[in-house]
């Protein structure tokens, strides 16, 4: 078995070749060990992703003293839920209303709470929406699927700090007879962004 | 790169957080090494520091694994030649994988415990401004890594809150300083026909006046 094996029918880019150089050197050192970057890999597949944002968006939705909770302190709310950790450790919840719609962006790389929503989708890191999302909002937003009435507020939330954010969308008409699990269903990543609705 | 045109439409269908299964391993790679206590220091000032055409035509992680190797090789942990052989063999197929095993229960919970460890923690710390301060943030053009988005510079906006104090990254000593969450009209910011709405940014007190 080699690098190159059954997995690759077309050759390897360089990049590639060289991201498996590094393990394969850093191993030898005695660095690191490929068991703990699997282990890392099992983490963002299994414990890390949209899953527990929309069960924190759930649990705010049937009750108002944890919504109140979440929006005050956002770290300490969301670690009630058994969520935190790297680049969720100083979270802020932005709550979508009748009025307000908000939507998060990082023009400057990539930084997103890991905790609640996993890594970033390719084209939340991509130039297009870095670029665009802090100038014409509401076109990126239409181009993406969601058209804003004219008199709602819309803010732009450049996450460029330490600060993490996500939204809290609304919660859709007609789902009073939703258990709590039942509404976590309808929870989206791209809700918890603010690039859709819910 | 905010605010810059000529990128195109967003590609909402490109929905994957990856565009390549090898490119999986490159975050984890990376957070191995700061489990090994060897990942001294923000890979951004590395990926920032790549020349324009290679940020410009490289894939996200492509500028990863580029950063990466800068910041191995800056730490005398890795030596550019022998990755640059060692990728040759690989894509010549004359290099063997290491072994590897099934992560084992320990490693998994050591890991884990990692990726759920509470790092940066606003402190305390000193602040000249208060909410509802109006500042300008300030005119600057450093040529390293700055959490002082280009778009920004210049432009008035109102302190919103007050957030807590982390250490400033840009290169240097790395004061602790207050930061702000500023809201900004996006007339102050591209003019009186633009879009209506507000932004609201993170800043370190340094990028303030």
């Amino acid at each position: 078995v080699s690098f190159a094996g059954h997995h690759h029918p077309k050759p390897m880019s360089d990049l590639e070749a060289r991201a498996a150089a590094i393990e394969s050197l850093l191993v030898e050192k005695g660095v690191i060990t490929s068991e703990q970057v699997d282990a890392v890999i099992e983490i963002f597949q299994k414990d890390l992703g949209p899953m527990n944002g929309a069960t924190v968006v759930a649990r705010a939705w049937v009750d108002p003293g944890y919504k109140q909770r979440l929006l005050s302190d956002g770290t300490a709310a969301i670690r009630e839920l058994g969520f935190g950790g790297v680049e969720g450790e100083n979270m802020r919840v932005l709550e979508n209303t009748g009025a307000v719609h908000n939507v998060v962006v990082c023009t400057l790389c990539s930084c997103y709470p890991w905790p609640v929503l996993g890594l970033p989708p390719n084209w939340y890191k991509d130039f297009a929406y870095r670029s665009r999302m802090v100038r014409e909002p509401r076109a990126v937003l239409a181009e993406m699927g969601l058209d804003l009435a004219e008199d709602i507020e819309l803010r732009v939330w450049d996450s460029s700090a330490e600060i993490r954010y996500m939204v809290l969308p609304e919660r859709p008409e007609g789902t009073g007879g939703l258990t709590e699990g039942e509404l976590a269903q309808l929870v989206t990543r791209d809700g918890m962004v603010g690039v859709a609705a819910v | 790169m905010g605010g810059m045109h000529g990128f195109g439409a967003v590609d909402a269908s490109d929905r994957d957080a990856y565009h390549a299964d090898w490119e999986k391993r490159v975050l984890p790679l990376r957070l191995a090494v700061i489990l090994a206590g060897r990942g001294h220091g923000d890979l951004r000032p590395h990926v920032e520091a790549l020349s324009a055409d290679d940020y410009l035509s490289r894939t996200y992680y492509e500028r990863w694994v580029l950063a990466l190797q800068s910041s191995l090789v800056q730490a005398d942990l890795l030596a550019e030649g022998d990755i640059a052989s060692r990728a040759s063999a690989i894509r010549a197929g004359e290099a063997v994988p290491p072994k590897r095993a099934e992560p084992s229960p320990e490693i998994s919970d050591r890991v884990a415990a990692v990726v759920a460890s509470v790092t940066k923690h606003g402190v305390a710390a000193a602040g000249r401004f208060r909410q509802n301060d109006v500042v300008h943030v300030r005119r600057m053009s450093p040529a390293g890594h700055t959490r002082c988005p280009r778009y920004i510079r210049g432009v008035k906006g109102i302190v919103e809150s007050v957030t807590g104090g982390f250490p400033r990254p840009d290169p240097g000593d790395h004061p602790v300083e207050q930061t702000y969450t500023v809201r900004f009209d996006f007339r102050d910011i591209w003019g009186e026909d633009s879009e209506e709405g507000v932004l609201y940014l993170d800043l370190w007190e340094g990028y303030l006046a």
